[in-house]
């Protein structure tokens, strides 16, 4: 059941993407989900997808792999592809099949809006690849410091969720065990009819409930016996650091952007 | 039921980076009614092999064969619910797959699954019961008020009810204090005498393995690293110490007494108390320096 659950599970490794700064990623990446967006002729999202291609390229990881981690989606982009394909109704006629005609206008509507849909979901993939958990969360609390000063509680937030990313994995293989018991137990989670397949999860929720609570108490009174008194006064262990590496992938990044705007029309 | 294992190999998530090889070309043979112990250190494959038995895992490569079931690469779903019915599995810390509202719904559980007529189930329920020293008390209760111990009876007896001709206990006795741990593995050296189940032990503890088993597999880095007679397998130490594990606490006292002394001791499976009449009299004999 794992084999399908890569979307963004990290890889290590000491490719250029994966040394830049978790801040630097983070801008990158949220800006150009925006831009993404800007794109309106071929040249702009060819550019958008070079960059994108150059970035894969880059993590030094196998592009078969990225591809397959993000399977789940490629339906997504086929059906939103199919969708815009049957409904926009725009330009000259291409074929017509039993009443239905598919125009000229819905090809490229639909290619463009899946062809977006796609660097999205790469581009963020790549993120989450190449940065820890741990990195992400870190940057998320930097770059959110500012609202401190507003009372938002930045540091639980970032605590909650590294809390929770930690334990994906955990969960998961608690899953895994839990759901190989009950299937010596002559559960049968892929045959028979929905009920009973709604039924046969039960037995897997029920314990999984019990040991995620148990191990919320556990890591709650290690944490409070280490001291932890939430972020006031509290120091870090990696401290994150612009380096040179970072100015430069930041200013080559912003003359994409300049070429990107000034390739659209 | 028969099990052999022919040339099995199996890899953790293909074609990933991380893909892992946990089993390497696995060749072994259990036969019907033996107590046979599998031994490896952390991470040598034992839970990995133990799960190709009942149709959990199946190999990438090479074939299981357990009584008339093939298991390989390509089977099909359906044949795998008789198979365990036949094969029941006790889990590391197996009162974690507890879930029911009370003890007889969840020793009940696996029966249901099977399709056991009714009017059987509560001559199982009461015999499973029996066997793992719970009086009938508990059957209303929830199962979540219990003590470690008797929620671990508890889910071994929604294993036992289901009346398997394999039993394959993976660390049966992890996180029981000692008199528990020796309680629960006589209870199951029991049921093997008595049924003559076939019985395969996962474990750690070489004195466990020592102790119950008719013959031991020592698995190393998911390759059968030894394989033999408990007798065999811990006369070889340094063997033994390449797959990271001791020789059982006995054995060790044995060889130590035979090398102080030069005595000639062997163990036969003594009792503590024959052991050490044994000791005596042969130190008497040998006239210690």
């Amino acid at each position: 059941m794992k084999s399908f659950m890569i979307i963004g599970q990290y890889v290590p490794g000491n490719s250029l993407i994966h040394r830049l700064d978790p801040r630097t990623k983070l801008i990158v990446i949220f800006t150009f989900v925006i831009i993404v967006f800007f794109a309106n002729n071929s040249w702009s999202y060819g550019w958008l997808t070079l960059f994108a291609l150059i970035l894969v390229l880059l993590t030094r990881l196998r592009i078969g792999y990225i591809l397959k981690g993000i399977t789940p989606v490629w339906f997504l982009i086929f059906f939103t592809f199919i969708l815009h394909l049957i409904i926009t109704k725009e330009g000259s006629v291409l074929i017509e099949i039993v009443g239905f005609t598919i125009h000229e206008g819905g090809v490229l509507q639909g290619l463009t809006i899946s062809l977006r849909f796609f660097l999205l979901v790469l581009v963020t993939s790549l993120l989450t690849l190449t940065t820890s958990p741990m990195e992400i969360t870190d940057a998320i609390e930097e770059l959110l410091g500012p609202l401190k000063k507003i009372k938002v509680p930045v540091h639980e937030l970032a605590l909650m969720m590294s809390i929770s990313l930690r334990f994906i994995p955990t969960l998961l293989d608690e899953t895994e065990k839990i759901s190989k018991a009950q299937a010596s137990r002559g559960v049968d989670l892929r045959t028979g009819s929905i009920k009973d397949r709604i039924y046969a999860i039960v037995p897997l929720l029920v314990p999984l409930f019990i040991s995620a609570f148990k191990r919320a108490e556990e890591l709650a009174m290690a944490m409070e016996a280490r001291g932890y008194r939430g972020s006031e006064g509290r120091t870090k262990l990696r401290q994150l650091q612009f380096k040179s590496l970072d100015f430069i992938a930041m200013i080559i990044y912003v003359l994409i952007i300049i070429i990107f705007f000034s390739l659209r029309n | 039921m028969d099990i052999q294992f022919e040339r099995v190999s199996y890899t953790y998530q293909m074609n990933t980076p991380f893909s892992y090889q946990a089993l390497k070309d696995i060749n072994m043979e259990i036969k019907t009614g033996e107590f046979v112990a599998v031994v490896g250190h952390t991470g040598s494959g034992k839970s990995t092999l133990l799960q190709h038995i009942n149709g959990l895992l199946l190999p990438t490569e090479g074939q299981v064969q357990v009584g008339d079931f093939q298991l390989s690469r390509d089977n099909k779903r359906q044949d795998l619910k008789k198979l365990r019915e036949k094969v029941g599995v006790v889990f590391q810390y197996p009162e974690h797959q507890l879930f029911e509202e009370t003890v007889e719904r969840d020793i009940s559980f696996g029966l249901k699954n099977f399709q056991i007529p009714a009017e059987e189930t509560q001559a199982r329920i009461a015999s499973a019961l029996e066997k793992v020293h719970l009086s009938d008390d508990v059957l209303q209760k929830s199962p979540f008020e219990l003590s470690g111990g008797q929620m671990r009876r508890v889910a071994i007896a929604g294993v036992l009810a289901m009346d398997p001709e394999v039993l394959i206990l993976d660390e049966p006795t992890a996180g029981l204090d000692p008199k528990g741990q020796h309680d629960v593995m006589n209870m199951f050296y029991d049921l093997h005498k008595t049924k003559h189940m076939t019985t395969i032990l996962v474990t750690h503890q070489m004195n466990h393995a020592l102790k119950y088993a008719d013959y031991i597999f020592v698995l190393a880095d998911g390759r059968v690293h030894m394989e033999g007679s408990p007798e065999h397998i811990f006369s070889q130490v340094e063997s033994l110490e390449e797959a990271n594990l001791d020789i059982p606490d006995i054995l060790s006292l044995i060889n130590q007494i035979n090398q102080k002394f030069g005595t000639d001791l062997c163990y036969k499976r003594q009792k503590p108390d024959e052991l050490a009449k044994e000791i005596m009299e042969q130190l008497r004999e040998n006239k210690p320096l």
